[in-house]
């Protein structure tokens, strides 16, 4: 390829829209200094955003305005009317701009709408005013986080402190219940040592006395936990 | 009256301090023009509310890389927006083996910096638009299928049952008219 063919490229270069083998040529030719395409390159950013932003406006439902704006602390209108419960909504607006990051690393690779819609209960439940957090291991060198507990919409746990699994295992949650045996609820991974678990469960949050976190080997049916983790009080 | 640019000038330094009502007048300025990108990419309502929320979070996430003196605000979150449309499309096309550009490399806001005058951008953005307008259809359609949903070259031609070649001069022509190097548009071969 000559410069100009080089240079033909940058725009969709820019909109991450080249094949992997011409992605790469590409990069290469950009690495060895080409100060055309470097220039290009920045003009070609600017056509892009400009050519997006022609795009004829169709105004959104009103509601999504609130919908959005909810995430980042407003509107704040009402405080939460039961005071055992009133952990409130601008302490979860935080805690949902504090994980914010995993929301949008993680949402980004959904594969259908059944985990957008996960990802949309986790955030229904981080934002409702009745919502409470239950912190648990204090300790920062051992696995630690909060529940946070909504009496109707359900509940999710997010540690940090978890070690790596070892190799064939999977973190696992549980609910215990106040009378009878842990009941598994859903595998999920803890990238970084961070882990976020939706726990959907049809026991009423006042009848649990517990979540827990075990280790499982995967691919085996879940009856029990193999290796506990930690199990933290909901104190309910 | 003061100009976009200082007002998007001041809404990122509010970004920056954290302020939610800033987000408000984010959402306010850019929010329907957001929006409609992702309608037109995933064509769904529900999906592109979704994706409209997480635009604002991502947004929200990362101003601080944002150059508040030299940034395009605009330019880097209508490219965020865009790409998790994007994004959102290839994970449903989901074609393994296939290594996908990641679009976040794509999107660091310190790429959207300029070295026009304001003035000189209107200029410019007019021009683009009327350049639009001159696009044939086919150009049209491959600039669709390119912006507005993620497809490579190859896989254009995949899906317009066209031949690689047409399909790179259909880009190649679309592109030239719009950088304003050529007066009309050419046709397709």
């Amino acid at each position: 390829m000559n410069t100009d063919q080089y240079t033909d490229l940058c725009e969709l270069y820019a909109l991450g829209a080249l094949d992997a083998a011409e992605r790469v040529e590409f990069e290469q030719h950009l690495a060895g200094g080409c100060r055309e395409c470097r220039a290009g390159l920045e003009q070609a950013f600017e056509l892009n955003e400009m050519i997006l932003s022609a795009t004829p406006i169709t105004q959104p439902r009103p509601q999504l305005r609130s919908r959005v704006l909810a995430g980042f602390g407003r509107p704040v209108q009402e405080r939460p009317r039961v005071a055992a419960w009133g952990w409130g909504l601008a302490a979860a607006a935080v805690l949902l701009l504090a994980f914010g990051a995993w929301f949008t690393e993680h949402s980004w690779r959904v594969a259908n709408s059944d985990e957008l819609a996960r990802l949309r209960e986790i955030q229904q439940i981080l934002q409702a005013p009745s919502t409470k957090e239950v912190t648990f291991g204090p300790q920062p060198a051992e696995p630690h986080g909060s529940i946070f507990v909504n009496p109707k919409l359900g509940m999710i746990l997010i540690a940090s402190g978890m070690p790596e699994p070892p190799a064939g295992w999977t973190y696992e949650s549980w609910v215990v219940p106040k009378d009878g045996a842990p009941i598994p609820i859903e595998a999920f991974r803890a990238p970084n040592g961070r882990g976020v678990s939706l726990v959907r469960s049809s026991l009423a949050a006042s009848d649990l006395k517990a979540v827990a976190v075990s280790l499982e080997p995967l691919g085996t049916p879940v009856v029990k936990p193999t290796k506990l983790v930690f199990a933290a009080g909901i104190g309910s | 009256m003061k100009s976009v640019a200082i007002d998007d000038q001041e809404i990122a330094k509010r970004l920056k301090q954290k302020d939610p009502d800033a987000m408000a007048e984010l959402y306010d300025r850019y929010g329907g023009l957001l929006y409609s990108v992702i309608l037109r990419s995933v064509g769904n309502q529900a999906t592109a509310e979704d994706l409209v929320q997480e635009t604002f979070l991502r947004i929200w996430n990362r101003i601080h890389t944002f150059d508040v003196e030299r940034g395009r605000l605009e330019g880097w979150i209508v490219t965020v927006a865009r790409n998790r449309a994007i994004d959102y499309l290839r994970s449903l096309r989901s074609q393994p083996g296939e290594a996908a550009t990641p679009l976040e490399d794509l999107e660091h806001s310190g790429l959207f910096v300029t070295r026009e005058t304001e003035a000189d951008r209107l200029t410019r953005r007019k021009t683009v638009g009327a350049a639009l307008e001159r696009l044939n259809d086919a150009q049209r359609e491959v600039l669709e299928l390119t912006h507005f949903q993620g497809l490579t070259q190859t896989e254009i031609a995949e899906r317009t049952h066209k031949p690689l070649g047409t399909v790179k001069s259909l880009v190649r022509s679309a592109l030239k008219v719009l950088r304003g190097s050529e007066v009309g548009a050419e046709g397709s071969r």
